[in-house]
């Protein structure tokens, strides 16, 4: 589904990603973790296709083709859906507004139809209640004056509404309290699908204890330098990054000298 | 030669021969510091014929309105200086509009354009009787030519005016709003310039009180070839009175704008609170914009404030809702419509808004369909 080629990309004239392989099937879950400045975050903004992050070598490939030339909003319209570790609170927009506006240029961009407003809005209604997003939060500007759990369920309902076939969850935990951690992981496991694959990007091994991913991968200046299955992520916890740093630059050295 | 040729029969009413006067010295030129960012050769140096001014009304009851040689009030709130002079001497009729009743009620001004190669100078005199309360919509209509308005608005003790003023798409657009506000007055104003190739507005409100509330908003847009110039100038000059000033303007293209926002506390007006803010959106690196707050304080007991801004869009709110799947030019769209909401949503007159709305779409400062959408919204959720 997702195919990410030897990837190496600038911010600022400064390489961050150098050389990163990952595959993600359909319905699959990926975690990827890593340390600060492993460039984690990089990885979710180049995805979705943020100005600034520019690709210097290598490839992203939806299906088999290749999304670099995409504009943030054809990505989207591809089914890319990145959540946001800082949601941005945009005064004078309500939630609703924007997320109708989202959801029917997705669709318009598909060639499907846009729906009603009374429609849409029983649509936005029922996903909320999924995420237990408090009804009053629809109407709000959008995450204007929201707590830090609720931005991070805004971000999970607004995925619930877009039905996203790529989701990044970018650091989705930072900032949650153990209660506000629970209901976001359980918003986000109600939208694993057989249909829909997902990234989870995190620091720490908590959030995999709730989002159970099916593949571990760590994230090592710019490059994966191990990957497993969940059981990577609780090693990870005991020894921390520094063990695998240890252990990649130890097979760097040896490569180096045959 | 140019618009002064007319000073050439001298006027001999008193208040007219005073404006005249006052007009010996000329017209402002570039050197002028209230007209240093606005180009004012384009207003004088064309010869242009004078056309008598057109003004349809709608009124509402308690409404009164009629057109008059001379009003004793005339030139007593708007001071005859520039323009304001130049239409002082040669007005034609005034067109007094008196509110008398206690409950709210609505007068509609549309004043035409003055047409290709004319200039016009409409005159009005806007009364609110004591304890009355008015809405006043004054709306310039689009065309060619110079309009050259000056209005008066007096509030007796207690009167409550609620204005709004429209200059959408004009061309060339002088106006002088001067108000004049009593005890326990409130005037709240709404002055919205989208486009127009010079349109320049002085507003003027002269605090007496005591008691006496005003409330200035305003909303801009510029692009390629327009120009609009604010000043706005609150004067606190009795006790307890109090002023907020709102302006916020987006600028794109090679557009240009003005904000010149003057408040003065004076020494007889302790115990004032005096605000201003202008807000401004640059889209644009090609755009220009001067805006100067300043506020001038003789006394001790005030409380008060003041400040400007320009910036970008928020590139991160840009690109966070263009992640969720919306064009980039309907989000910046959201963004603006966002950021000049704080004055829209003080429009009183649902059909003033509904016609700014309308505007904000054509000028792409609005998503389409937003104000439609907001409608269903609350229904269904009603």
């Amino acid at each position: 589904m997702l195919r990410i080629e030897n990837l190496h990309v600038e911010v600022d004239g400064k390489t961050i990603l150098k050389g990163l392989d990952l595959e993600v099937g359909k319905g699959e879950v990926h975690a990827i973790m890593g340390p600060n400045g492993s460039g984690k975050s990089t990885l979710s903004y180049v995805l979705a296709g943020r100005e600034g992050y520019v690709v210097t070598k290598g490839d992203i490939l939806l299906d088999g083709e290749s999304i670099l030339e995409d504009e943030v909003e054809d990505r989207a319209a591809k089914g890319i859906f990145l959540a946001l570790q800082y949601p941005v609170a945009i005064p004078g927009v309500s939630n609703l507004q924007f997320l109708r506006s989202a959801h029917g240029s997705i669709r318009k961009a598909r060639g499907e139809k846009e729906l009603t407003a009374a429609e849409f809005m029983k649509l936005a209604r029922a996903k909320a209640a999924t995420v237990e997003l408090d009804k009053t939060l629809l109407k709000r500007a959008v995450n204007h004056g929201f707590s830090g759990g609720e931005k991070k369920r805004n971000e999970i309902f607004q995925m619930a509404v877009l039905e996203p076939r790529l989701a990044i969850l970018d650091e989705t935990d930072s900032g949650l309290d153990i209660d506000a951690l629970k209901v976001v992981s359980q918003g986000v496991n109600k939208l694993r699908s057989p249909e829909r694959s997902m990234i989870v990007i995190t620091h720490y091994q908590r959030l995999l204890d709730h989002i159970v991913p099916d593949f571990v991968h760590v994230l090592l200046d710019g490059r994966i330098v191990r990957s497993g299955d969940k059981n990577l992520a609780l090693e990870l916890e005991a020894e921390g990054y520094d063990g695998v740093r240890q252990e990649t630059a130890a097979g760097q050295s040896g490569q180096a000298s045959v | 030669m140019g618009l002064l040729d007319v000073l050439a029969d001298a006027p001999t009413e008193p208040l007219r021969a005073q404006a005249a006067a006052a007009l010996q010295s000329g017209l402002p030129t570039k050197k002028t510091e209230a007209w240093r960012f606005t180009s004012v050769r384009h207003l004088v140096d064309a010869a242009r014929v004078e056309v008598a001014p057109h003004i349809d009304l709608t009124l509402r009851d308690g409404v009164t309105a009629e057109w008059v040689d001379a009003h004793e009030l005339v030139g007593t709130i708007a001071e005859s200086l520039h323009f304001a002079a130049l239409n002082t001497v040669r007005h034609e009729k005034v067109l007094v509009v008196r509110a008398t009743g206690a409950d709210r009620a609505t007068v509609t001004l549309r004043i035409g354009a003055a047409g290709e190669g004319r200039i016009t100078h409409p005159r009005i005199l806007v009364i609110a009787e004591k304890h009355c309360e008015l809405t006043l919509v004054e709306r310039y209509e689009p065309g060619a030519g110079l309009v050259n308005v000056v209005t008066e608005v007096v509030l007796e003790d207690g009167a409550i005016v609620d204005h709004t003023r429209l200059h959408l798409g004009l061309d060339q657009h002088v106006g002088t709003l001067a108000v004049h506000q009593k005890r326990d007055t409130s005037y709240g104003s709404r002055v919205f310039s989208f486009g127009g190739a010079l349109v320049r507005l002085d507003l003027r409100v002269a605090l007496h009180g005591p008691g006496a509330q005003a409330t200035t908003e305003g909303a801009y847009h510029v692009t390629d070839g327009e120009h609009v110039d604010h000043h706005v100038f609150i004067d606190h000059i009795g006790p307890k009175n109090t002023s907020h000033q709102v302006y916020r303007g987006v600028l794109d293209g090679k557009g240009s704008a003005v904000f010149d926002g003057q408040s003065i506390v004076g020494k007889d007006a302790p115990g004032s609170e005096c605000h201003q803010s202008n807000g401004n959106l640059l889209l644009s690196d090609r755009a220009t914009l001067h805006t100067k707050p300043h506020l001038e304080i003789n006394n001790d007991d005030v409380v008060a404030s003041h400040g400007a801004t320009a910036g970008a869009l928020d590139p991160d709110a840009l690109f966070y809702l263009r992640s969720r799947g919306i064009p980039h030019d309907t989000a910046r769209a959201m963004l603006t419509d966002a950021f000049l909401r704080a004055v829209l949503d003080d429009v009183q007159v649902p059909e003033v808004l509904t016609e700014l709305r309308r505007a904000l779409v054509d000028r792409g400062l609005s998503m389409s369909g937003a104000s439609e959408l907001e409608d269903s919204v609350s229904g269904a959720e009603a």
